[in-house]
């Protein structure tokens, strides 16, 4: 008996999921909006292009494939923009984050103070050519949340927590954000032959 | 039957699961993003070793004596630019209204009346930088110029090989003294950072022979 009733539960619930999925891809209809019951089921497409460029003097930009910051001294900037594009047919909320923070070492066979962290010295700056959300001046460690083990493995940080893309063709659909890093002049000779590996930096969309 | 039930109860959920997630995508509501993976950040730092030598501490001297055994010489393997300067200081003896002044770590500037006598074997300028005068770092001798930055890995930067004191400079008053000669070699990073001390290397002699 109570097999029998789980089985007939299955089924219904089998069926009324592929019921929904047919008629959320259409595949009940030709055309890209499906009618049900009078209701309107849009097919979204959120897609947004991402493209990473690098520049050591802030005009003359090439494309990266990630930030790579190497032998850097004291002042040294590096500045990167991302050119972001909606080329999907739904408007979205793009934020673009930083994870997963290693305290590593360049050179493992030369002198290095393991006490001290690039997060303390690395300056970022950022700026978007759709809002008025920036960071000015902020170390990373002043942008990570305070992680009392020190293992930033697991933590993440924004450089941007919403820019709107819409999707008509022109300025809506694109927008630039502007990030730099800085090895602050403060930076001593404490901090050489240090090095910082962040995992991923990650570029995701969402409906309004 | 139980393991059935688990099996069939399992097997729901994940179908629930799925179609939530194909149903997320396809309304928007779970977007896959876009990731730049691998990204490093590193600073250079200053990779210096140091040849040369004075001769044997409490060596008796008399003016004229080389004090440089082996010539001084820096050999640059950083990865980054950087700056060098040195300074020379040493016992200088004069006769001040007839009593015998032993004056200790005079910065030795190059100027006429020096009483020690320095080769060098690359170019240094006595000279910070700037017109304060009576600063700190007046009294070191920068490789080239105050400003010159030393390309990476640059090789060998040879320093000096002669030093001594002078004969023609020094009187009888350095009879029986101690005198000592020190040089410090500082480096740094070419931006912004502070000088830090690569090496010092002193000499003194020994007691004269009675």
């Amino acid at each position: 008996m109570v097999k029998k009733r789980m089985t007939l539960s299955l089924i219904a619930l089998i069926s009324s999921v592929f019921l929904f999925v047919l008629a959320s891809f259409a595949w009940l209809a030709v055309s890209e909006i499906v009618n049900i019951g009078g209701n309107t089921v849009d097919v979204v497409d959120l897609n947004v292009e991402a493209v990473l460029e690098v520049s050591d003097d802030g005009e003359t930009y090439v494309p990266a494939t990630n930030i790579e910051f190497t032998n850097a001294t004291p002042g040294t900037i590096k500045y990167y923009r991302l050119n972001l594009t909606n080329v999907g047919n739904i408007d979205c909320y793009t934020k673009v984050t930083l994870q997963n923070f290693v305290d590593d070492v360049n050179d493992p066979s030369t002198t290095y103070d393991d006490t001290k962290s690039l997060r303390d010295v690395i300056v970022v700056n950022t700026s978007n050519t759709v809002n008025s959300e920036t960071i000015v001046d902020h170390t990373l460690t002043e942008l990570l949340p305070e992680i009392p083990s020190g293992d930033y493995s697991s933590a993440s940080m924004y450089l941007v927590t919403s820019i709107y893309l819409g999707t008509d063709t022109g300025v809506d659909d694109t927008a630039t954000l502007y990030f730099t890093f800085t090895v602050s002049g403060t930076a001593g000779n404490d901090y050489q032959n240090l090095e910082l590996s962040i995992e991923r930096l990650m570029v995701a969309s969402a409906t309004p | 039957m139980r393991f059935r039930i688990k099996a069939i109860t399992t097997s729901a959920i994940l179908l629930i699961l799925a179609s939530l997630a194909m149903l997320g995508i396809t309304y928007g509501w779970i977007a896959f993003g876009t990731n730049f993976t691998t990204n490093i950040i590193n600073v250079g730092d200053l990779r210096y070793s140091e040849t040369g030598a004075f001769i044997a501490d409490d060596t008796v001297i008399v003016p004229g004596d080389e004090l440089v055994a082996t010539a001084f010489s820096l050999d640059n393997q950083s990865p980054i630019t950087s700056q060098l300067r040195l300074k020379i200081t040493y016992t200088r003896i004069t006769n001040i209204e007839g009593v015998v002044t032993p004056e200790e770590d005079h910065v030795y500037k190059g100027d006429t009346d020096e009483h020690l006598a320095v080769t060098f074997d690359s170019v240094f300028t006595f000279t910070d930088g700037d017109a304060t005068p009576g600063e700190y770092d007046d009294n070191y001798w920068y490789y080239i110029s105050a400003d010159e930055v030393i390309p990476a890995t640059s090789g060998t930067i040879a320093l000096f090989s002669e030093l001594y004191y002078d004969g023609d400079k020094t009187s009888i008053d350095y009879n029986g003294q101690l005198v000592s000669v020190t040089v410090t070699v500082e480096v740094k990073q070419a931006d912004n950072v502070t000088w830090s001390e690569l090496a010092t290397y002193d000499f003194s002699t020994g007691y004269p022979a009675a």
